[in-house]
C-alpha cells in the first residue's frame, strides 16, 4: 500500500511533532498505517458513502489520542492522509466542523488533480515526506 | 439508506444527546469527590467516556445528516470516484 498526504496534513503533523506532549504521534501513525494491508486500515467512521473510496475518520489508540482523517482508493492500493488533530492538551479539540471535513476533502481532490501530494514513507522509524513524483501516483 | 432507517438513526442521536446531557449533569455532581481526590482515575475515565459519547454522536450526525446535505461534499465524492 502506498501512502500519500496533502500539504495540510504535513503541516499539522509537523506542528504536533514539535510539541513535547504530542511526541507519540509519529509512532502511533507508523504502528497503525505502515506495513499493513489496505483492508486492515478501513475501520473507523466512514464519512462518505463510498465502499471503493472511503473517507475515514480514525480515532488512533482510542479515547484521548489523535484523530486522523484519510481517504483510501482501494483499487489503486493507496491512501491519502488529510488531517490530524489531538483530542487533548493545548492543541486538542473534541472534533472538527463539517465545513472543515468538506474543505480537507476538497483539498484531496484538488491535490490529486494537480499531482500535488507528498509521498509518505518510513525510514528508521521516522516519517519522511517527499514531493510526489510523476512515476509514483496515488 | 431509506427513510425508516434514517429516522431510527435520528432517534439514536437524540437519545445519545439526552444521555450526554444527563451524564454531564451527573459529572458536575462529582465535584466534591474530585476535590477530595476520591476515585481519581475512575472519574477521569468517566469524563473521557462522556466526551467520547459526544464525539461519536457528532460523527454519526455528520455522516448521515450534515455531510450528505452539503452539495459540495457529494460533488467531491462523485469527482473523486471518477479518478
Amino acid at each position: 500500500m502506498k501512502i500519500f498526504c496533502i500539504e495540510g496534513f504535513k503541516v499539522a503533523f509537523e506542528k504536533l511533532l514539535s510539541r513535547k506532549s504530542y511526541k507519540t504521534i509519529e509512532k502511533d501513525i507508523i504502528d497503525y498505517f505502515f506495513d499493513k494491508d489496505i483492508t486492515e486500515i478501513c475501520s473507523g467512521t466512514r464519512l462518505n458513502n463510498s465502499d471503493d473510496c472511503p473517507y475515514i475518520k480514525k480515532r488512533l489508540k482510542g479515547s484521548g489520542s489523535f484523530r486522523l482523517y484519510y481517504y483510501i482508493i482501494i483499487k489503486n492500493d493507496c491512501l491519502c492522509m488529510m488531517f490530524v488533530h489531538p483530542k487533548t492538551d493545548s492543541l486538542g479539540s473534541l472534533n472538527i466542523t463539517d465545513e472543515h471535513k468538506a474543505n480537507i476533502y476538497k483539498d484531496v481532490l484538488e491535490s490529486i488533480k494537480a499531482n500535488y501530494l507528498y509521498f509518505v514513507s518510513k525510514v528508521e522509524n521516522k516519517i519522511v515526506f517527499e514531493k510526489q513524483r510523476t512515476d509514483n501516483k496515488c | 439508506m431509506d427513510e425508516e432507517c434514517l429516522m431510527k438513526v435520528n432517534e439514536i442521536i437524540s437519545l445519545c444527546n439526552d444521555l450526554h446531557l444527563g451524564l454531564l449533569k451527573f459529572y458536575g455532581g462529582l465535584n466534591p469527590f474530585i476535590k477530595k481526590g476520591i476515585a481519581k482515575a475512575e472519574i477521569k475515565e468517566l469524563k473521557e467516556a462522556i466526551t467520547d459519547l459526544k464525539e461519536i454522536t457528532q460523527d454519526v450526525e455528520s455522516r448521515f445528516f450534515f455531510l450528505p446535505q452539503m452539495s459540495v461534499f457529494t460533488e467531491i465524492t462523485k469527482e473523486l470516484e471518477l479518478i
